[in-house]
């Protein structure tokens, strides 16, 4: 085995996969930053390029897309409040607020410098699982995968922080909204008024843009002022502090990377609820829960760590049996399929070197990314004090191109400009934003591997040892954060 | 030498009239060329767009983006731009295709199997006749076949009966209305199972996954689905859900074999559903000139060795058949199609 680690090794560092990663990361920091387009888009329209490339290239380059996109995503967060992917939702909680205090340097270190811890704690979780990989996968099937959607369910109590009711009406609103689209059970449409473009639901992608980066162009245009106000201290040089924040938060980082790899092995769930999970999970255990959504460094940790992570778990199940574990998941299946590798067990015998190849690149892309990034996080800081009038008009070409890209249709731009209204109303009566999104993404599979459960096992689902395992996990979640929100009634999202 | 001319004589004689009938001939051919070639001019220096009605990424974007790069050229179009307008499973395309201007400008990489099955079953939302669209030409259509756990006891038929009489077979679906839904009413109505069909699994690598942990007995997906998970050790391809073996698996029955002589037709008509594939069609009534340059490019393009072998390394197979020979298929199926098979369709859409 260590054979093929090193023989995967050698393969990456030839200059040809080098230069191929460059050219990803390059393309990847340019998409990246856009909001809404992000990685899967930019995968999926480069994937023709690399047809007839070898297996290595192929994965330096797609790879290294994926792995900027997913930092550059949490830096539009920061700078803009804008999530610059739906994965980098809970970024814009704490790093938005941070840059708004003219701390954009600081917040945009954290992002870089947890951002790279997370994600080799996410390729060590992808090596050190070669070995049990078939197994473990194999353990989790629909009823695991219910319970895991009810562990992410359970956070809206803590992510909505002292206004439990709030979250609540809110979260069971995301799960209402999630019911739109064709019904997995019966395939009758539900709540779709005819429209065949709500067949396949509601977005993620222009929900997130509407509900975040809305109230954010809003304030910008009402106030006509810069992000970061002109008044403080234009303190560019804290990208540093920001890297010494992430190591003296120790635990808080590799917790997030650690639920960024755990979650993203599961096939569905992934990024999308991995980042609230990290992000919930730091806001209990904090000694300052009540600075989070204000600016907390250690909030921001817990969302940008978590981010780069999930790459490496998400390959797992790709790898194991060939079944993709998200968008971005499923683009990779394509790109094993063109460069001739059959997922299942020959990735784990006679081709391992190519998996410990993907191991690879995953870390040498995430160091790549922070030496390119880290010269242009002044420039981009920068951004935040320039006038609203100025970046208004930028940002709202941003926010349409980001949510028409998801389908190439204008009903994904109405979703947006609806979910930005929303967003509006929200911060204006002070209702939490996160639970609404945790409903809409975990509603989908809570339904779908509810009834699966249901009809592959009957009532003994309710039996396998995993799922009383996590059945444990969400008590323990609910009463510490009932406790926790008995002893402070803090709202966790001032900004919100 | 008088012989000699008199010997050719009659020779030239029948060259003159040889050759004032092929003059004719082929003055009339350059005619019609010129008439198909004023037709065909039309696409020079256009933007020929072909619509994918699934997201980036995918198999089918894939055989798109593929088909689009040589069909351009062949057409002399100064570009052939692909947009992916994915939405209800291919229906929003579907639609919007079949009110589309029939110029010869827009035309769409469908599942045509999919589109036939929701008007055979009366799908809601499914507002076209497949049978009028304008056939192109198909790109790929490859079988479906039947696949069984890899490590389960199920080998043969008669062990799927055998096991039948001790519990419901469970046979793995997407959901109502998807093609394998609607193959697995048809295979508990041939083989007379003993089953229940589970859904809502989310794509056919999360059935497979199932198939391998031994949850479910059987599942239906396209032959190289199968194949995956044959690599992946999560399927067995057991038999084709077919008339006839395929050329890939000579050892794999078909499924026809075990079935009554009143059931072939069912068999026959899922496989030519099937069978349809993805093929490319315009709006319904184009011109037919305009129809016949697009139809001669695409074979030209299909024919193209430098796409054959893209394809191959891309492991998309192509599997061409003309315009006319889809067009045919289209309407055998639509058209002609038993009646209880169309009831299994209507059945599996829930009518």
């Amino acid at each position: 085995m260590l054979d093929a680690a090193l023989s995967g090794l050698m393969m990456v560092l030839s200059l040809d996969s080098i230069m191929m990663m460059l050219v990803g990361i390059m393309i990847g920091f340019a998409v990246g930053i856009l909001p809404g387009i992000g990685g899967p888009t930019a995968m999926a329209l480069m994937l023709p390029f690399t047809f007839g490339m070898d297996p290595v290239l192929i994965f330096s380059f797609l790879l290294g897309m994926k792995v900027v996109c997913s930092t550059t995503g949490d830096l539009t967060s920061v700078l803009f409040g804008i999530p610059g992917e739906a994965t980098s939702a809970a970024v814009v909680l704490d790093g938005h607020p941070m840059a708004r205090k003219g701390q954009a340097g600081r917040a945009l270190g954290i992002v870089l410098s947890s951002s790279l811890v997370g994600a080799l704690i996410g390729a060590c979780v992808l090596a050190l699982s070669i070995p049990i990989i078939r197994p473990v996968v194999m353990m989790f099937g629909p009823p695991e995968f219910f319970m895991l959607a009810m562990v992410g369910l359970v956070f809206i109590a803590s992510l909505s922080g002292g206004q439990m009711m709030k979250g609540l009406i809110m979260g069971c609103l995301g799960l209402l909204i999630s019911l739109v689209g064709i019904d997995p059970h019966a395939g009758v449409p539900r709540y779709t008024f005819g429209q065949l473009d709500l067949w396949e639901g509601i977005g993620l992608v222009p929900v997130v843009i509407g509900l975040f980066g809305g109230p954010e162009i809003f304030q910008l245009m009402m106030t006509k002022n810069s992000i970061a106000k002109k008044s403080t201290t234009q303190d560019l040089s804290g990208v540093f502090d920001g890297f010494r924040d992430t190591f003296r938060y120790w635990k808080t980082t590799f917790m997030a990377g650690a639920i960024g790899a755990g979650v993203g092995v599961v096939p569905g769930v992934g990024g999308s609820v991995a980042q609230f999970l990290s992000y919930g999970y730091a806001r209990q255990r904090s000694k300052n829960p009540e600075l989070f959504g204000k600016g907390s460094p250690e909030g921001l940790i817990a969302a940008a760590g978590n981010n780069n992570a999930k790459d490496g778990g998400s390959l797992v199940p790709t790898i194991a049996i060939g079944l993709p574990g998200s968008v971005t998941g499923a683009i990779l299946l394509n790109a094993f399929l063109i460069a001739g590798l059959n997922p299942g067990p020959e990735m784990l015998t006679t081709r391992l070197d190519v998996t410990f190849s993907l191991f690879w690149i995953d870390i040498i892309a995430n160091v790549l990314v922070v030496l390119i990034a880290l010269p242009l996080l002044k420039p981009l800081s920068k951004l935040t004090f320039t006038d609203g009038p100025i970046l208004v008009p930028f940002l709202l070409i941003l926010v349409v191109l980001g949510s028409y890209s998801e389908n190439n249709s204008l009903f994904s731009v109405w979703i947006m400009l609806a979910a930005a209204a929303f967003g509006i109303v929200c911060i204006r009566w002070n209702w939490p934003r996160v639970p609404l999104l945790l409903g809409l993404v975990l509603g989908d599979h809570a339904e779908r591997y509810l009834f699966l459960s249901h009809s592959l096992h009957g009532w003994s689902w309710l039996q396998r040892p995993i799922v009383i395992g996590l059945a444990i996990v969400v008590v323990f979640i609910l009463y510490s954060a009932l406790r926790k929100s008995g002893a402070k009634h803090a709202p966790v999202e001032s900004n919100a | 030498m008088a012989s000699r001319i008199n010997g050719r004589t009659p020779a030239s004689k029948r060259g003159i009239v040889s050759k004032l009938a092929l003059a004719a001939v082929s003055s009339l051919a350059m005619l019609a060329s010129a008439s198909a070639q004023e037709a065909c001019d039309f696409f020079k220096n256009k933007t020929v767009q072909l619509v994918v009605p699934f997201s980036t990424g995918g198999g089918f974007d894939i055989y798109g983006r593929m088909v689009a790069k040589y069909m351009g050229p062949e057409l002399g179009a100064s570009a052939m731009i692909v947009l992916n307008q994915p939405g209800a499973g291919g229906l929003l395309a579907t639609n919007k295709m079949w009110v589309a201007k029939p110029d010869g400008l827009t035309i769409e990489l469908t599942s045509t199997s999919g589109m036939i099955t929701s008007e055979l079953g009366g799908a809601e939302g499914a507002n076209f006749k497949s049978n009028e669209f304008s056939w192109i030409g198909r790109v790929s259509g490859e079988p479906d076949v039947i696949a069984t756990a890899p490590s389960g006891s199920i080998k043969t038929v008669d062990d799927l009966r055998a096991l039948g009489s001790d519990r419901k077979i469970r046979i793995g679906s997407s959901g109502m209305g998807d093609i394998d839904y609607i193959e697995a009413t048809l295979l508990t109505e041939v083989l007379g199972l003993n089953s229940e069909i589970i859904t809502g699994f989310e794509g056919a690598p999360e059935v497979y996954a199932s198939l391998g942990r031994g949850e479910i007995d059987l599942f239906t997906s396209s032959q190289s689905a199968g194949f995956q998970a044959e690599k992946a050790e999560t399927g067995k391809i057991t038999w084709v859900l077919s008339t006839e073996k395929t050329a890939d698996m000579p050892d794999v029955p078909a499924i026809v074999d075990f079935v009554g002589p009143d059931k072939v037709s069912l068999i026959k008509a899922q496989a030519d559903v099937v069978a349809a594939g993805r093929s490319l069609a315009g709006p319904p009534g184009m011109a037919e000139d305009r129809l016949a340059c697009l139809r001669d490019a695409f074979d030209r393009t299909v024919a193209n060795p430098d796409l054959i072998a893209e394809s191959q390394q891309l492991k998309r197979p192509l599997a061409p058949l003309t315009g006319q020979q889809v067009a045919d298929l289209v309407r055998g199926v639509t058209a002609d199609a038993p009646a209880e098979y169309v009831e299994i369709v209507r059945k599996s859409f829930g009518n």
